[in-house]
């Protein structure tokens, strides 16, 4: 979580400003609050680092001037400690020396005047000030309310503090406010139907970028004296990094830039720019086609053959385009089989697939997460679909498909992933807390089901109170039975041999 | 009376009577030595016994019901010993050992009736081996009119599994016989298990058929409950720590222990430790496998 | 003595349950013990054989009418003990429950008569139901106070839904440590909401996740802390829906599971459906998809089941006014709380 170095304790400091407050409030000076400090003005930040360094230098020269004091309280303190004890006889040259400094920097801190004193406590906020520094220069009149909020998330859940995007400013109605500037306008609507979550789901996601991309290619004009390459390059980054403020980009967004980017660096230098531009359209169809459209295809296939043509109930989670394409093609060839959807809050994404199924003709069953036990009884498959695959086979997916997972392991109900394997991913991750969203912090106390109104509206009033959203989690590859992609049905296991194939066929 | 006509009592009501239990018959048989002794002294009674029971556990008998079953009926009978005179001492003998014995009797109804009400509609039970607590319970849940199928291992060496398919096929029940080894095969078709036990033991795991621990290791891994059908007369205080340390005479019948090198004998029974076993069903009620030395500690402590 | 007169207290008892204007189970306790001792206290029964008989037909009649509320039942069975004891306190004479022990030494004129009258009966019955209500008010508190023993500084606990005991014993531990509190908000019913915004105001530092977090959580958290609606016979759980995969996960992670739970939640039921339907009671399915998802409702079906069987393996520890004790150790309780002969009525 912390590195041992900047090991940061439960109220938000390192050891050494630990220590140094200690030290302070020892001397029992009114020292004022740390949390008022953090509305002086930012130039501090910069001016303090210098400051920093004057206090460094100060006590040597304290010392010197106060060499006499300091001789008859040392004598004072010996005659005490022969009296009292014999082990504080025994004080090194080091200890003494280190409680002589002790003594003089609150002496110090003592006659200096108000000025001085605060430049400790602003010592204690660079740390925390210097990952705001850039965003405070942006405007002033966005700042006060800006802080608290920023202030409240430092002090919110520990276990995911590492999480919570510093970089994001929130205007006051909780919209994001991200810079714009030089992004093409289809990105940029990209941008906001990420943010606002009108678009969910890898797989749209990914397809949603690849037309926008396709957009971008079409729409480039090079400047003079640049090549129409590596000015795509820089612009799709100006781009990219927009939309990774507006959202984390999904492992299936990151292989499909990736591989385009690839292609890129491949592109003959020698044709025309429509060429270019024709061939790079051309890659962009093919891997839709390809990786996903066909992949899509296969897996659903394979599965199909594992859905018996009657009785069968399967149990499916939140809402997966490539499962609802499975169980509608499963249901055009005309097998008999029962749809039970779980869903899970607050997104409450199944309601969507019931929808599509229920149109289609299935019989669903809608469950939340918690009826899980309760159902899995009558249950004979479980498929769920993946947001990602881990090399150490552990499956990234939307919060809740580990615990279906656990569930049907209990009652020992075979689960089936179904992932196309351009979302195999070379990050390793045992835990959901390394790597992953958090969701809107509001979201929880929307209700739609109940009449009144939940008590966590007011959360923000108690700085104790906080709720917190996670959008995925992780699930160990012992609780998976299979992993159903385009090339096999394989063992959750096997995700780095594919990695490792697919690498090779591109050398 | 002498070794041959205990032989041959013990021996015509396990021939004649197939209902009764092992233990229940040499019970009998010890009460029909009390009252046809002429022994003089109660020291001499109990001395009799005891050779009685060794002489029981010295035919091709299974010999855990014998000895469950006579260290109850012994303690029963030591604990009535009053300074009277002979002839009233065995006179009460006779009467607590008909009373225990007609106790014994209804422990096996007690069970059904309790055991009969786990058998749901649409259920699948597998059975190992022939069990009469475990036939009764079944042929009573039928009765009720309740729908099930039963799955009974052939249980080698001796089949006893087919005659257990008989008897459900007579009583009506849709019954089907499987192999020992396709215990594991199955398993995901059932909904539990039931069994009866030669003997229970102290740690609260139970001495049964061999093949028994293997049906239970399979039950927990595919998360199916395990319940044992026993009387409480077969309660035993036995801690065996593992197979090897169920003591041979348990295992292998008398013949074999004096002739055959014991390292390559089939074995008759095995152990089932407590952790695989969901619950059991006994005349005290049912029980969680820690209430079984619970028990035991309160009789003989 | 007519039926209709004799049942129209438990009669008032069942409707009040039933329109859930006795909601928590500590309600329901007082009130049947009230019942019971307005039942001892003021009808004719001549002796000790005829007031169980009396009360083992209320015990009927509430396992017909409500067969999933076991606390009610089990507080008069308590009570039925309760008569037996006192009966062989002031008759002195002893009888022994049924064990392999007595099977052994059992004589045949040992079994009580509960048909003699004896005078002292109705009083002495009286004065321990009045300390045995004393015990039902305090229990909470007891159960409270043992917070301190179990939890430790900056412990994380997950707790799930609304519980007051629960909230009772984390806010006592609070007071002498500071922990984090994690509170699964508990669909359909949303219980969680309000127990975190109780907890925060208690100054607890709370944090409120949807159900579908837990196992993303769970590898973080140091004890699990949760409530019951029944204690069943093999010490498993009849709990609110959702904790069975909680507990999963925190077998999974090892985090142990603690129980808080009155003695009147002990039941001596066995769970004997595998299938989790027959044991569980089915609520309102506009909790789980509202009205106005439109005409999907018509060709959809609901399921929002009210309660979760949890099976013993996963509980580590059962936490009453008495202290703790393993699941293994239930049957134990049960045969102090009732007597044997009471428990399949």
């Amino acid at each position: 979580m912390s590195d041992k170095k900047g090991a940061v304790g439960p109220d938000g400091l390192t050891k050494k400003e630990r220590r140094a407050l200690k030290v302070q409030a020892k001397q029992g000076e009114g020292n004022p609050a740390p949390v008022e400090n953090k509305t002086q003005d930012n130039k501090k930040a910069v001016a303090s680092e210098k400051d920093v360094k004057k206090i460094a230098d100060t006590p040597v020269l304290a010392e010197l001037s106060e060499k006499e004091k300091r001789k008859l309280e040392w004598q004072k303190k010996l005659a005490e400690q022969n009296v009292s004890n014999k082990e504080k006889e025994a004080l090194s040259k080091a200890e003494l020396k280190h409680k002589r400094r002790e003594q003089q920097e609150a002496q110090r801190l003592a006659k200096a005047k108000e000025d001085e004193s605060k430049k400790v406590p602003v010592k204690v906020e660079v740390t925390v000030e210097k990952e705001k520094s850039p965003l405070k220069k942006v405007g002033s009149p966005v700042k006060k309310p800006d802080i608290k909020k920023n202030v409240k998330s430092m002090q919110k859940v520990q276990l995911v503090q590492h999480l919570y995007c510093e970089d994001q400013l929130k205007s006051e109605f909780g919209e994001l406010i991200v810079n714009y500037k030089n992004v093409h306008p289809a990105f940029i609507r990209l941008g906001v139907q990420y943010s606002t979550k009108t678009i969910l789901g890898s797989n749209a996601r990914c397809l949603a970028l690849l037309s926008a991309l396709k957009h971008l290619v079409e729409d480039l004009h090079t400047p003079p004296k640049q090549e129409y390459c590596r000015y795509l390059e820089s612009v799709l980054q100006t781009c990219t990094a927009y939309l990774q403020n507006c959202r984390p980009l999904a492992v299936s967004m990151v292989n499909a830039l990736r591989h385009f980017k690839l292609q890129l660096t491949h592109i003959n230098n020698k044709l025309s720019d429509n060429e270019k531009k024709a061939m790079l359209i051309e890659v962009i169809e093919i891997y839709i086609n390809d990786d996903i459209k066909k992949a899509g295809d296969a897996i659903s296939l394979r599965v199909n053959e594992k859905i018996n043509k009657s009785g069968d109930v399967i149990l499916t989670y939140g809402c997966s385009s490539l499962i609802r394409k499975i169980l509608l093609e499963a249901h055009s060839e005309g097998k008999d089989f029962e749809v039970i959807v779980a869903d899970g809050r607050p997104l409450l994404e199944g309601r969507e697939l019931l929808r599509r199924l229920v149109q289609a003709g299935i019989r669903c069953s809608y469950v939340l997460i918690n009826s899980l036990s309760c159902v899995m009884g009558n249950v004979t498959k479980v498929l769920l679909g993946a947001h990602a695959l881990l090399t150490n086979g552990y499956v990234m997916s939307r919060i809740g498909t580990a615990q279906v997972a656990l569930v049907a392991n209990a009652f020992n109900k075979p689960v089936l992933v179904c992932c196309e394997t351009y979302k195999f991913s070379e990050k390793v991750q045992t835990d959901s807390f390394v790597h992953n969203e958090i969701g809107d912090e509001n979201a929880l106390s929307k209700i739609d089901t109940a009449q009144d109104q939940s008590p966590l509206i007011a959360f923000k009033e108690n700085s104790k109170l906080m709720p917190l959203t996670l959008l995925y989690d992780v699930t160990p590859p012992d609780m998976v039975t299979a992993v159903v992609t385009e090339l096999a049905i394989l063992p959750c296991t096997s995700v780095p041999v594919v990695l490792r194939i697919n690498a090779n066929e591109v050398n | 009376m002498e070794e041959q006509k205990i032989k041959q009592y013990f021996l015509k009501i396990i021939k004649e009577e197939e209902d009764v239990s092992i233990g229940v018959a040499a019970i009998r048989t010890l009460l029909e030595i009390i009252r046809q002794s002429k022994s003089e002294t109660v020291q001499e009674l109990e001395l009799i016994l005891k050779d009685a029971i060794n002489i029981m556990k010295n035919l091709n008998i299974p010999v855990a019901g014998i000895t469950s079953g006579c260290e109850l009926f012994l303690r029963f009978i030591t604990l009535t010993t009053l300074d009277a005179s002979l002839k009233e001492v065995r006179a009460r003998m006779l009467e607590r050992g008909q009373m225990f014995l007609k106790k014994l009797n209804e422990s096996r109804n007690k069970i059904v009736r309790i055991a009969s009400d786990f058998i749901l509609d649409g259920s699948s039970i597998l059975t190992h081996s022939r069990s009469r607590v475990v036939l009764q319970t079944l042929i009573e849940a039928s009765k009720q009119q309740r729908q099930f199928h039963v799955f009974v291992t052939i249980s080698a060496p001796d089949d006893s599994g087919k005659h257990m398919h008989k008897d459900l096929e007579a009583a009506g029940i849709p019954c089907t016989i499987i192999l020992d080894s396709a215990i594991g095969y199955i398993m995901e078709q059932v909904n539990f298990i039931m069994v009866g036990a030669e003997s229970v033991v102290e740690s609260g795991g139970i001495v049964n058929k061999v093949g028994s621990y293997t049906m239970a290791v399979c039950a927990k891994e595919m998360k199916k409950p395990f319940y044992v059908l026993t009387e409480s007369f077969k309660f035993t205080r036995l801690f065996p720590l593992n197979q090897t340390d169920l003591p041979a005479e348990y295992k292998y019948n008398s013949e074999k222990r004096k002739n055959i090198d014991l390292q390559k004998a089939h074995p008759l029974v095995d152990y089932t430790p407590p952790s695989y076993i969901t619950l059991l069903f006994t005349d005290l009620g049912i029980l969680t496998p820690s209430a079984i030395s619970d028990e035991l500690i309160k009789l003989y402590l | 003595m007519t039926h209709k007169e004799d049942l129209s207290d438990i009669n008032k008892l069942i409707s009040d349950i039933k329109q859930k204007k006795l909601i928590t189970s500590y309600e329901i306790a007082l009130k049947t013990e009230e019942i019971v001792e307005a039942l001892i206290s003021k009808r004719n029964w001549k002796h000790a054989d005829e007031l169980m008989d009396l009360i083992k037909l209320c015990i009927k009649f509430c396992t017909e009418c409500l067969p999933q509320e076991a606390t009610a039942t089990n507080i008069m069975r308590h009570i039925l003990k309760v008569i037996r004891e006192e009966f062989e306190v002031v008759s002195k004479k002893k009888t022994e429950i049924q064990s392999l022990h007595q099977l052994v030494t059992a004589n045949p004129n040992d079994v009580l008569d509960y048909t003699t009258p004896l005078k002292d009966l109705k009083m002495s019955l009286l004065d321990h139901l009045s300390e045995y209500k004393v015990e039902l008010e305090t229990s909470t508190d007891n159960i409270a106070t043992q917070a301190a023993e179990h939890i430790h500084t900056n412990e994380i606990i997950l707790t799930v839904g609304k519980s007051n005991l629960v909230e009772k014993f984390l806010k006592n531990a609070a007071k002498k440590r500071s922990i984090n509190v994690i509170v699964l908000e508990q669909a359909p019913l949303y219980q969680g909401h309000e127990m975190a915004a109780r907890l925060a105001k208690a100054n607890i530092q709370t944090t409120i996740i949807p159900d579908s977090a837990v196992f993303a959580m769970m590898s973080r958290v140091n004890k699990v802390i949760i409530g019951t609606h029944t204690v069943l016979a093999n010490g498993g759980l009849r709990a609110a829906s959702g904790v069975h995969s909680i507990a999963l996960a925190a077998k999974r992670y090892s985090v142990p599971v603690m129980v808080l739970s009155h003695m009147y939640k002990f039941s001596p039921i066995y769970s004997a459906s595998h299938k989790q339907e027959a044991f569980n009671v089915m609520a309102s399915p506009a909790n789980v998809l509202p009205y106005s998802s439109g005409p999907i409702l018509n060709k959809v079906q609901v399921l929002n089941p009210v309660f979760d069987y949890v099976p013993p393996e996963l509980v580590t520890l059962f936490i009453s006014h008495q202290g703790g004790n393993a699941p293994s150790y239930v049957y134990r309780l049960l045969s102090e709380l009732y007597h044997q002969d009471d428990y399949y009525l």
